[in-house]
């Protein structure tokens, strides 16, 4: 048996920055973590920019297409399509390890060093006071946080018309990068046609986001290598693994990879954690004083159920629906591509039509060049090779708007733990993820009014495609924060109810999920939650 | 046919020019990997598209209406994308700056010749 003070369960955007706090307030930290890694194409990928790489580097096919091919992906795929070869290890294991089941609900979930901000967009967005409150959060303290967390990630934007929506109160945050062409023609078509807009309840602005225009610390400001869903050569863009790797220069921490938790149990003042090998299948337990859990929303409450041995108890669940919208802005039709841009979403547009603030959507506008072009050719209804051509074409004229739709709970939307045959864990998790005809009846109207504003804008949209519920990656509100102290929830202060020295601080608390990106709010409630412990 | 023959066969159609030896020794071992079985009525239909690029541009234009799904369409497709990760095709996939009458009228010249093999497509695929 191994001794702690502090365990913090998982490295993700929520467990570094929790394991981050404790360590800076001098506590003796363990990050025990599934931690799987990747170093097969991190190191084969040159450092420059996608342009120079496309002309010059013959080894491109290994980190593009993936040695297994694994990055030609013929079927469907439901969620995640972003991850490219150099980033599949973030779903590696999953299946086996964290089994899911559902048919109506398809959640992406990590076991990787570092977790889902591995891959993630890097938009962060502060939620207004309404939006904390709805969640179940504090928001003085949360705004408190929200400077720490900026001030340790690094974020830029620029306090525009988008301004309360994304960077809200934060201070501290770098100028922003500089627009690639087309984002921006279609920032300066927003500035000559805003009042219209902003009557209809759009705003439109820079984004907020985790990618760095000055250095801070061994992290480079942006090189607009356009590289960031396959490198993090100059380490612009924040990874959640970053924290994990330079806390462990501290003589009061260790990170502890390798492990897959099972579950804990409260003796004699102490916790006892159940955990597996995940290379040699044994199981050891691990001690400590205060247990932290930050697994993920899913993988937190599986350890939950299991610990409690609740099986067939359902617990509820919230994940933004995702609809994304190809638009073609013609004006940009036949433009030279850039050498040095950016292909993380530089603008946001936000759909506030009450203008309070609250029950607002976001979408993050793209341009499409880094994932290549072969996938939008398999889009087309045409043979292949028109398909290039046509895309070839196109392709400087695509915008992608990707809508994120504020949610609230509902009673088809749950997960429950079962017995199952499964190895490992001998169970699984399953789930449902229905929306209410009153719900799905809000999309499609909050959808028109985006498809008209967008054409304000100068981009036609060519279809507006769904993805199936879990396809945002934003899960949260499965242990609801509550003022009693019933089971399967968290005190305001994330302690798990029902226990002494159990916290969680991840989004398993959230009552609410606004539109827009929730990790920077995770991270913060990370901090926070990890402040007072 | 082997796969090598396959894979120049399907540059020339992809690209307009047979690839190097590397690329197609690529598309065999991906060919290999992903283990794609032909259905029998598939099987007819590659046979065919294999003789020449008229067939293959009639044949992947006709399934992208008819069964977007096929698996002829998904060997196409791995050498589509093992020709755009490489450098000898690049250019192929990468856009050039263009006047948009240009754009506009090479779009309605691709449109004419997609139509035109699909056309044709749809009849071979629904003959055989
Ligand atoms: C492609 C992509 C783009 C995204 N873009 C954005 C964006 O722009 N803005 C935004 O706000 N959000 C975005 N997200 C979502 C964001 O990444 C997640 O909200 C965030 O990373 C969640 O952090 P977490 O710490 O709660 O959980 P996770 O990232 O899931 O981390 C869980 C950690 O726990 C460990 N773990 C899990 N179970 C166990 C166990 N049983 N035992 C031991 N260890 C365990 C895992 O190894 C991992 O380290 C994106 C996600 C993806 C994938």
């Amino acid at each position: 048996m191994q001794d702690f003070d502090y365990i913090v369960v998982g490295s993700g955007a929520t467990g570094a920055i929790a394991a981050k706090t404790l360590v800076e307030r001098g506590k003796n930290v363990a990050v025990l973590d599934a931690g799987i890694w990747e170093e097969k194409y991190r190191n084969i990928i040159p450092d420059q920019d996608w342009l120079t790489i496309r002309k010059t580097d013959t080894n491109q096919h290994r980190y593009f297409l993936g040695d297994n091919f694994e990055g030609v992906v013929w079927e469907e795929s439901r969620v995640g399509s972003q991850l490219t070869p150099p980033r599949n290890y973030l779903k590696q294991s999953v299946e086996e390890l964290m089994p899911f089941v559902s048919e109506t609900f398809f959640p992406f979930e990590s076991l990787a060093k570092g977790g889902l901000g591995g891959g993630w967009g890097t938009g962060c967005f502060a939620f207004s006071t309404a939006e904390l409150e709805k969640c179940g959060l504090n928001p003085t303290e949360i705004k408190k946080a929200y400077n720490q967390v900026s001030e340790l990630i690094g974020i830029s934007g620029q306090h525009d018309d988008s301004g309360p929506y994304s960077l809200g109160e934060i201070e501290n945050a770098q100028a922003p990068i500089s627009m690639e062409k087309s984002i921006a023609k279609v920032y300066s078509n927003y500035q000559k046609q805003k009042a219209a807009l902003n009557k209809d309840g759009f705003f439109m602005g820079r984004s907020a986001i985790a990618l760095l225009t000055q250095d801070l610390d061994d992290r480079q400001s942006c090189k607009k290598y356009d590289m960031e869903f396959w490198a993090d050569k100059d380490k612009s863009a924040y990874r959640s693994w970053m924290t994990i790797d330079s806390l462990k220069a501290k003589p009061n921490f260790d990170y502890l990879p390798g492990w897959l938790v099972l579950s804990f149990q409260e003796v004699d003042g102490w916790v006892n954690i159940t955990a597996r090998n995940i290379s040699d299948n044994s199981e050891q337990t691990f001690r400590c004083r205060q247990l932290v859990l930050a697994a993920g929303v899913l993988s937190t409450a599986r350890i939950v159920l299991r610990s409690g041995n609740q099986m067939g108890i359902k617990l509820p669940v919230l994940c933004n629906p995702y609809s994304y919208m190809p638009t073609m802005q013609l004006a940009m039709l036949g433009n030279e591509p850039e050498q040095f841009k950016t292909g993380i979403g530089q603008a946001a547009l936000f759909h506030d039509p009450n203008k309070t603030n609250f029950d607002v959507a976001q979408s993050a506008l793209f341009s499409y060049r880094q994932l290549l072009l072969f996938k939008l050719a398999k889009e087309t209804p045409l043979g292949f090779a028109f398909g290039r051509q046509t895309m070839k074409l196109l392709q400087s004229a695509f915008v992608i708007a990707g809508i994120h739709h504020p949610e609230v709970q509902g009673p088809d939307k749950w997960i429950k733990l079962e017995k199952s045959d499964n190895p490992l864990t001998g169970d699984t998790l399953t789930g449902e993820y229905l929306l209410s005809e009153k719900e799905k009846e809000r999309m499609d109207w909050r959808e028109t009014q985006y498809r008209k504003a967008l054409r304000t804008l100068g981009c036609f949209p060519l279809k507006t495609i769904r993805t199936p519920q879990g396809g945002s990656i934003h899960y949260a509100g499965t242990l609801p924060f509550s003022d009693s102290d019933k089971s399967n929830s968290l005190s305001v202060d994330g302690k798990l109810n029902g226990y002494k020295n159990v916290w969680v601080a991840d989004g398993s608390g959230f009552s609410y999920l606004p539109a827009k990106g929730l990790t920077l709010t995770l991270m913060a409630n990370a901090a926070n939650v990890c402040s007072k412990i | 046919m082997d796969s090598i023959r396959e894979a120049q066969n399907l540059s020339v159609y992809l690209c307009g020019r047979p690839c190097s030896d590397e690329l197609a020794m690529r598309y065999s071992l991906a060919i290999g990997q992903q283990q794609i079985q032909l259905s029998e009525k598939d099987q007819k239909l590659w046979d065919l598209a294999m003789k020449n690029t008229f067939f293959l541009a009639a044949i992947d234009s006709g399934l992208a209406l008819t069964n977007s799904k096929s698996q002829i369409r998904r060997k196409v497709f791995l050498m589509l994308a093992i020709l755009e990760a490489s450098v000898e095709f690049c250019d192929e996939f990468i856009p050039k700056g263009k006047s948009k009458l240009n754009v506009l009228f090479s779009l309605v010249w691709i449109g004419m010749k997609a139509v035109f093999f699909a056309i044709i497509g749809i009849l071979i695929v629904k003959l055989i």
